[in-house]
């Protein structure tokens, strides 16, 4: 198939109030929301014993912690497959085609704290938050509608299982919610489709580089596939469609389910495809092999892919941060020596600063902004820091636990996850916010040089 | 900002200062009143707002091989004249008169006087001191236009103690210091942006200039391995069993030193690995993949150097911050200095 | 220094740099029988203590 031929049109369901009521259902922005179903829906697992059903809002004095992962509710309305293919049982048909309807400005979010035992196994299962108001709400996450789904899952489930029905819980529930417009007519629709190449057009690749886990059977994944391997081409409608998703245990940033959905990237390249460029599709490839040899076979077969598709031109992102780097910038220097122009969108090491004070914001960090790097990366545009000013503030509200472990290697010193909470102290040199790095630009901070 | 003229203090080599070029490059550091050579430039600049109230030349060979002496006589002729702000060059590609230019200007930092310089991006002397001001020139003499008006449009701001906007606002080159701060448009926008503006050929400006890490000078080879001690550390976080000092597995600001007890090999019993940045199992059900004390005593027993150390350094190599790196690293140091170790085998994971 | 990524070691500035097997197991592999797993770290090992009597005046990558 051609790339141009796969077309998707997206309907759009804003949602600017939403409430618990019935019946269930959307009309002109509000979202009526059936509580008791929800719950039903969640307890249809065994293997979950509790379920609280909360909704919060943008702008409250609120903090959701134990954030295991947000999802936006998809549902293909016409076209082949199951949105979030190859998971939770979902169909693995290729997706991408058709009509699918969304919530805008809205995510079903998991919340379970880390059972002690997945605490050992998974380094990656942090304590998270999301404060909704104040100096700690910093990401796109403090602006959604959650309805937050506080679960409490058996004790003595092993990863795969917790993982298994945390996530299966919250793919449930957005289903069914997306399921409520299925048939409705959407207040905006727009249309994704490839032009075809040509005009004199430079052809382009977005590379969209993605971690895999170290720890087997989580992570994200591309059609539920989590494990390294070699690059895959997708077409953007696929992503749109949420064939890149995220697990319900590990909490950086980049791998959130509701992230890869609204991936700005896809949107930019969209709105510059068919006039200023020619969007061949994205090269999905996988970081954080263990060998040098892996992180090169994986960064020379980007390259050949790239190659083959006539790529001009290429726009390089990834999702994580520590050693992925390497097999990222080996992957541009590739491009660029094939002739193969190249940007790169990304973090910089100061994900290392937890608070921004305002001596930090004169000096500067003293982190080197890279770990890693090459020559040919000369054309970088960099996301900065959405590190708070401040401490956190106490908050009246708390969804999703009372208390929050800061340090895996300590899970019996707990703090309070209502009280003001200086992460700094408390954390050491790694931010608990979930999404607290803009991997893909959302926003217009940066770092500048003086 | 009080409307005052600004003093204005000019730092010239000799071959700008028209003294004679490579042959009188060891002139000794002179001062004279008012503006001389490029200087008088300067002044028309600067017109009824500012004076080139004096100029200091010296030999860019004296700079170089004298520098103490330089710097005293360039810090004598500030404190001196107390100008409002001091211009350095431009040096253009010449590496020892940038070398010099970059030391005045860190001269004036010292004092509290602000300065600023101009040279080519890849001008040597740029690397002394990176703190300096430095406006981005030609290659040579030609670029002396451009050069003096991009120097003097800092020096206003300079000397007149407003603060200065970002290097790509205001015409400097980075100093290494990154700041927080908005941009127009969102990065994915501005990335999508950058990729057209390069497939075009357009000047661009990356966002993050690449910059080395610190080069370390390598340690002399050790003389005599034979009867050499050796030492094992690593940044692969291997602990006695439970973990009892906490060594976190990720951000950690400390290191430890452990004692081996005369072991012959680590023992999965006995230790573990509670690295949080790689699959730690297998090191933990093997911790001599990380710490390799077994290969080490097999080779001491067969006399490939005459003694490890009976115990070992780990820190978690996992996001650490750039400063705790540091700091751990000379605090080992310092330890196996003391404990007269020869060499050492960091294990990095 | 053994590391599983020489060119982030040659690039920090390690100045004697000995090419490790991978991140998980630095110097040995564990796939293999216990024996010829303790031969790899042997000869890592051993690659180090070379690599340590030998003057370098830059980043190196000792191989073989």
């Amino acid at each position: 198939m051609h790339p141009s031929g796969m077309s998707l049109t997206v309907g759009t369901f804003p949602v600017r109030e939403a409430a618990f009521g019935a019946p269930a259902g959307w009309a002109d922005g509000r979202l009526i929301i059936d509580a008791d179903r929800v719950a039903a829906l969640v307890r249809e697992d065994r293997r979950i014993r509790r379920v609280a059903v909360d909704l919060v809002e943008p702008g409250e004095a609120a903090r959701i912690v134990h954030v295991r992962d947000v999802i936006e509710p998809r549902v293909k309305v016409e076209g082949p497959g199951h949105t979030y293919p190859g998971i939770c049982g979902h169909a693995p048909d290729t997706v991408g085609n058709g009509v699918t309807h969304r919530y805008a400005g809205f995510g079903v979010l998991i919340a379970s704290e880390a059972l002690p035992h997945i605490r050992r196994t998974a380094s990656a299962a942090t304590d998270s938050l999301i404060d909704m108001s104040g100096p700690g709400a910093v990401t796109v996450y403090s602006t959604l509608r959650h309805l937050a789904l506080t679960i409490e899952t058996l004790p003595d489930l092993d990863l795969t299982s917790w993982n298994d029905a945390l996530r299966g819980a919250g793919h449930r529930v957005a289903a069914a919610l997306a399921e409520l417009v299925r048939t409705q007519t959407p207040p905006d629709r727009r249309d994704y489709r490839l032009a075809p190449p040509g005009g004199g057009r430079p052809r382009v690749v977005h590379v969209h580089t993605l971690n895999a886990s170290m720890v087997p059977g989580i992570g994200t994944g591309i059609y539920g596939y989590t494990q390294h391997a070699l690059p895959v081409l997708l077409h953007p409608n696929e992503i749109l469609d949420g064939a890149i998703a995220g697990d319900a245990v590990v909490t950086y940033p980049g791998k959130c389910t509701w992230l890869h959905v609204n991936n700005p990237v896809l949107a930019a390249l969209y709105d510059r495809d068919g006039t200023d460029v020619a969007w061949l599709g994205s090269i999905v490839s996988r970081t954080r092999w263990g060998a040098l040899h892996e992180k090169q076979l994986s960064a020379y077969q980007t390259v050949k892919l790239a190659a083959m598709l006539g790529a001009e031109g290429a726009l390089v992102t990834w999702n994580h941060g520590g050693n992925d780097l390497l097999e990222v910038m080996m992957t541009i220097q590739g491009l660029e020596r094939a002739g193969i122009k190249t940007t790169f969108l990304t973090i910089e090491s100061d994900i290392k600063v937890v608070r921004m004070t305002p001596a930090l914001t004169e000096t500067g960090t003293a982190e080197p902004p890279l770990l890693f790097s090459v020559p040919e990366a000369d054309a970088i545009v960099s996301t900065g820091t959405l590190a708070p000013a401040e401490a956190l503030p106490a908050m009246p509200r708390v969804v999703g636990g009372r208390e929050v472990v800061f340090d895996q290697e300590r899970p019996d010193v707990r703090t309070p996850a209502a009280g003001p909470l200086d992460l700094e102290a408390l954390s050491g040199a790694y931010s608990p916010i979930f999404g607290h790095f803009d991997n893909y630009g959302l926003g217009c901070q940066s770092y500048l040089d003086y | 900002m009080d409307g005052r003229p600004l003093r204005v203090g000019h730092y010239l080599n000799q071959f700008f200062a028209g003294i004679g070029g490579e042959e009188r490059a060891d002139a000794p550091p002179a001062v004279k009143e008012g503006p001389i050579g490029p200087g008088r430039a300067v002044q028309a600049l600067l017109g009824p707002d500012g004076t080139v109230v004096s100029t200091m030349v010296c030999g860019d060979n004296y700079f170089n091989e004298q520098t103490g002496a330089a710097e005293e006589a360039v810090r004598g002729w500030m404190r001196a004249q107390r100008p409002d702000v001091v211009i350095a060059g431009p040096a253009f590609a010449a590496g020892r008169y940038g070398r010099a230019c970059v030391e005045v200007c860190r001269v004036g930092a010292e004092l509290g006087i602000p300065a600023v310089t101009g040279m080519h991006p890849e001008n040597p002397g740029l690397l002394m001191y990176r703190g300096a001001y430095v406006v981005p020139t030609a290659g040579n003499a030609a670029g002396m236009g451009p050069a003096l008006e991009g120097m003097l449009r800092l020096a206003r701001k300079l000397g007149a103690r407003v603060p200065l906007g970002p290097a790509e606002e205001e015409g400097y080159l980075p100093r290494g210091i990154r700041r927080p701060g908005m941009r127009a448009v969102p990065g994915a926008r501005r990335a999508a942006d950058m990729l057209v503006a390069k497939l075009r050929g357009q000047a661009l400006r990356t966002e993050l200039p690449i910059e080395g890490y610190e080069a370390v000078a390598p340690a002399p080879p050790v003389p005599d391995l034979a009867h050499a001690t050796i030492a094992v550390v690593t940044t692969g976080a291997i602990v006695p069993k439970g973990n009892p000092d906490h060594l976190r597995r990720c951000s950690e600001t400390r290191w430890r030193r452990y004692e081996l007890d005369g072991r012959r090999r680590l023992e999965p019993a006995e230790f573990e690995c509670v690295h949080g940045g790689f699959y730690n199992v297998p090191a933990s059900e093997n911790p001599n993949v990380v710490l390799p004390l077994d290969a080490l005593r097999d080779l001491e027993a067969r006399g490939a150097f005459a003694r490890l150390a009976d115990f070992y350094c780990t820190t978690t190599g996992n996001d650490q911050r750039f400063a705790d790196c540091v700091r751990n690293g000379e605090e080992i140091a310092d330890l196996l200095w003391r404990e007269r170790i020869d060499g050492v085998l960091l294990v990095a994971t | 220094m053994i590391s599983a990524l020489p060119p982030l070691a040659l690039q920090a500035g390690a100045n004697r740099v000995v090419q490790g097997v991978k991140i998980e197991h630095v110097c040995g592999d564990p796939a293999l029988p216990a024996e010829e797993d303790g031969a790899v770290r042997r000869r890592l090992v051993e690659q180090g203590l070379r690599a340590l009597a030998t003057a370098v005046e830059r980043p190196t990558l000792f191989d073989g």
